[in-house]
């Protein structure tokens, strides 16, 4: 079934299509959640009160952008609200948005470990663009589209969570990210 | 932006590896389903709610065919004849009808 054809029948109330679309993106959606939050049962929970809320509201979907970008949208918000403690607030207005993405500097073998312990200590606004970009591979318009922000500063926070990672790789330590 | 330099590589690599064993639970998977299963209640409403797309000339003519069908009396074929007689405060009705000859 195509995306049209799925969302067509979404809106016809289809029982198959809801099937479809838990199938499709259900898991994925769980995934980086998970990543974001490092909690199995809060994530679950934002999954299913995100389809629940695709399911309701699929009639005002106009297709401006993918489905599964907007089902993202829809789990940030519920993420946000649920988790708006976990979240830093920070002024990407003052932030110096570089023009370049900063050439990789890091060189010789990553310690995987230190790594990953760093990425689950990263603050969450970091981490979220981290992990759309990596993980979910999506593009920076499409982050952008999905937290709402402009390109410049989905670019710029990507960029200092990249610093932040590679600093604290550098140093084989904390920091204070 | 590139995300597949190393550091990217690296980081795919360990969500990948750290998301392996994470599914949904059939649990949550029938309460989002469940959700959706339809209430008598809601299936008598999507009902009433119905667009019906009815063909516009067969049910012109489908409604002529009643109309004619109600207008026209019943008996305009029948050929019988009926006397009404009066005996005092009485009436007998004489019907006539056409016995067929042999």
């Amino acid at each position: 079934m195509g995306e049209k054809t799925l969302i067509k029948n979404l809106k016809k109330k289809k029982e198959d299509a809801y099937i479809e679309l838990v199938n499709l993106y259900g898991n994925k959606l769980l995934k980086t959640l998970y990543l974001m939050i490092k909690d199995e049962k809060e994530a679950e929970d934002i999954v299913q009160e995100t389809f629940i809320r695709v399911f309701k509201y699929i009639d005002g979907f106009k297709g401006d952008s993918s489905i599964y970008t907007w089902i993202y949208r829809i789990a940030q918000n519920i993420a946000k609200d649920r988790l708006s403690s976990r979240m830093a607030t920070v002024h990407y207005e003052d932030m110096e948005i570089e023009p370049e993405y900063v050439e990789d500097t890091l060189i010789g073998k990553i310690d995987r470990e230190i790594l990953r312990e760093q990425l689950n200590n990263l603050k969450f606004i970091y981490k979220q663009v981290i992990v759309l970009f990596y993980f979910e591979e999506l593009s920076i318009k499409e982050i952008s589209e999905i937290l709402d922000e402009k390109e410049g500063t989905v670019k710029s926070k990507l960029s200092r969570g990249r610093d932040l990672l590679r600093k604290a790789l550098e140093k084989g330590g904390r920091f204070n990210g | 932006m590139d995300n597949k330099d190393k550091l990217g590589l690296e980081l795919k690599s360990i969500m990948d590896e750290d998301t392996r064993n994470i599914n949904l639970s059939p649990s949550t998977i029938d309460k989002i389903l469940g959700y959706r299963r339809k209430r008598l209640r809601e299936r008598i409403i999507d009902f009433l709610n119905k667009e019906i797309e009815i063909p516009l000339a067969p049910a012109i003519i489908g409604l002529a065919g009643l109309l004619i069908i109600t207008s026209v009396p019943k008996d305009i074929f029948n050929s019988q004849n009926i006397k009404i007689i009066d005996i005092g405060s009485s009436q007998v009705i004489v019907r006539e009808k056409e016995v067929a000859k042999r």
